[in-house]
């Protein structure tokens, strides 16, 4: 409100007070029968509608929640605030609108919870539009098939199980495999290629703790200013851990819908059919599968289905969803895990017992798989990945058998030596994901068997010095290779180039 | 027996009234309904299912707060803002709301009482 002169403070508080009276409307009231565990149970307000907003006029001032059970003489509603100032008689009121939360440009580099609220104590957000939290998908006609690469930097995925722009993958493991490492190496990964990709990362009931860690590190990385965080802590209530896929969503839909291409993670989908779970339960729907309601598929398939390539007409943008999704042992039988890999085009599964292995990410071979993403991989890297995955599943396969006995033919040893030299290759550590020309350049001299002379333990030095040396003598050879178009095959200048160089570094690494 | 839903009983209690007066031996019925099923707790809401199924036949129940109490003209035009076949009122005084009317309908309220503006400009302030 404006500063008013001394002059004129009879006009200015008329004023005040008009702007503050919300005038006395005869509207549609109801009251609060029941209420505890984060739901309350409304009286009366029978011209309320699914999901609609209402407000609950308490003795420390309104609280929202939203409506979800509309039964004949009562009504179930998800408490979004403390439940504690909520009592019994409380008159509650239409707020008229569904969930929305506030979109655009203005949320980038921060913070916020499900509802659009800072959280990471900067100013208020203020932005031109709202988006809805629950929006159907687009169409048939509005839809476009993928075709261009979204790079994780990430080598074992970019080659072999590579993800388009629009596309639905999941990762998916026990705890502690590195879910979200491959997902944050993503997240960098826009950062360090210019990729203009905007990030969404949604945590659902993550601890707060790793949130902090998290934005202190894609800060560290310079990631933070083209990425959304999208917060909520165990302690919140059930009805925002619920919230926040959508409300994410709804903010990466911004960027779909106006021709840019977006990231969204959700970290993860585990928790969030808990936290539904836990908010059916409590409104007296019927228990189903392992106690979950009857919709718990359509809780995520309709979240998955707003993830779209863009027809042209539409802008062309983009919405890319890598949904995470927590197993118990490895169980990828249970009820959630089946569900969103049938929704989703492809996952990607880690496996303890690589992890343990040394082998790091621990992306199995056998049981990921990209359905969409090869009509979106690059040329460069698509030219050098073609026998990658086959190769590997084959080697695990030949190590398992070989060893059980000593004497093998020189063709299955040379198989066995080339399939370790690749498992040492793909190993990467965290926070370094590496570039087209990085990748395809690494791929092609162990394919090739430049590197078979190099000992299993040396391979990742040797190819970091293959790297260094490109990189520094032939930097417009590999930045014309970075733009992708380029194949490398046998009788291309690049693969020349880089078989040279392999060669005189193998040299350096014999023994 | 089957439990019967509070808008069956509503529904019931609403056919034997005639010109706002319910005849007391539904009353008793009623009463003896509730305690024998052991759902005495649910009276209010049963109350109000009765209202608002009276209210869909335009017979509505008008609760109105006033601090001073009513005079007929203010009556008059409640009637009108209401826009009901009948109107019935139940009145009570209520100093604490300091001036104006509050008046609570099945399902719907008009609240121009001082206090509730006080609070709002309150809550305005606080925020």
């Amino acid at each position: 409100m404006a500063d008013v002169s001394v002059t004129e403070l009879s006009k200015g508080l008329r004023e005040a007070i008009a702007q503050l009276d919300t005038g006395d409307k005869y509207e549609s009231t109801g009251v609060v029968t029941r209420v505890g565990d984060g739901v309350a149970w409304v009286h009366g307000l029978r011209d309320a509608g699914y999901a609609e907003v209402l407000e609950i006029q308490t003795k420390a001032g309104p609280v929202e929640a939203f409506a979800l059970n509309l039964m004949e003489d009562e009504i179930g509603a998800v408490l979004l605030g403390e439940d504690s100032q909520v009592v019994a008689g409380d008159a509650v009121k239409l707020k008229g609108v569904v969930l929305d939360v506030p979109v655009g440009e203005e949320l980038l580099g921060r913070v916020v919870d499900p509802l659009g609220r800072p959280l990471d104590g900067g100013a208020p957000i203020v932005t031109k539009q709202r988006g809805l939290v629950e929006r159907s998908a687009v169409g048939v006609m509005g839809r476009k098939s993928v075709h261009e690469p979204l790079m994780t930097g990430i080598v074992s995925i970019d080659a072999m199980f590579p993800i388009g722009r629009g596309q639905r993958e999941l990762i998916i493991g026990d705890r502690q495999t590195g879910k979200t490492a491959i997902a944050v190496d993503t997240m960098i990964n826009q950062a360090r290629q210019k990729t203009g990709v905007v990030n969404v990362y949604v945590a659902i009931g993550q601890k707060l703790s790793k949130i902090a860690r998290l934005v202190e590190r894609l800060k560290q990385e310079g990631v933070m200013d083209q990425t959304i965080v999208v917060a909520t802590s165990p302690s919140d209530p059930a009805s925002l851990l619920y919230l926040a896929p959508y409300a994410g969503t709804a903010m990466s839909e911004y960027f779909r819908d106006n021709g840019k291409h977006a990231l969204i993670i959700y970290d993860d989908l585990t928790k969030h059919a808990v936290a539904y779970r836990q908010m059916s339960l409590l409104l007296r729907r019927p228990p189903g599968r392992e106690a979950f309601p009857g919709d718990v598929f359509y809780l995520h398939s309709r979240l998955l289905e707003r993830s779209a390539k863009l027809s042209d007409d539409l802008g062309a943008g983009s919405l890319t969803a890598l949904p995470i999704i927590e197993t118990q042992a490895g169980d990828i039988s249970a009820y959630i895990p089946t569900n969103v890999i049938s929704i989703t085009d492809g996952q990607i599964f880690m496996e303890t017992d690589l992890f343990y292995q040394g082998i790091r990410p621990a992306i199995s071979a056998g049981l990921s798989v990209s359905r969409v993403g090869g009509a979106a991989q690059t040329k460069t890297v698509k030219s050098v990945s073609g026998s990658l995955k086959l190769g590997l599943s084959q080697f695990r396969e030949l190590a398992s058998f070989a060893q059980f006995g000593s004497d093998l033919d020189e063709a299955t040893k040379k198989q066995i030596e080339r399939g370790q030299r690749l498992t040492e290759l793909l190993k990467q550590p965290q926070y370094s994901p590496l570039s087209i020309w990085e990748q395809s350049a690494s791929i092609f001299a162990v394919n090739e068997g430049l590197f078979d002379a190099v000992p299993t333990a040396k391979i990742k030095e040797a190819q970091s010095a293959l790297l260094a040396r490109l990189a520094k003598d032939y930097r417009k050879e590999m930045d014309e290779l970075n733009k992708g178009s380029q194949k490398v095959e046998k009788d291309s200048d690049s693969a020349k180039l880089i078989h040279k160089v392999a060669e005189a570094v193998a040299k350096g690494f014999e023994e | 027996m089957p439990k019967l839903s509070r808008r069956k009983i509503a529904e019931y209690v609403a056919n034997t009234t005639k010109d706002g007066v319910v005849p007391t031996g539904v009353i008793a019925e009623l009463a003896a309904y509730l305690a024998d099923s052991h759902r005495t707790r649910e009276l209010p809401l049963v109350v109000r299912t009765i209202e608002d199924v009276l209210a869909e036949r335009g017979q509505v129940v008008a609760r109105v707060t006033t601090a001073r109490g009513l005079d007929d003209s203010i009556k008059q035009s409640i009637r009108a803002q209401i826009n009901a076949k009948e109107v019935y009122f139940a009145e009570a005084v209520d100093p604490s709301v300091i001036g104006g009317v509050r008046v609570e309908t099945p399902g719907k309220t008009l609240d121009a009482t001082i206090i509730r503006k006080l609070n709002s400009i309150r809550s305005a302030k606080a925020s």
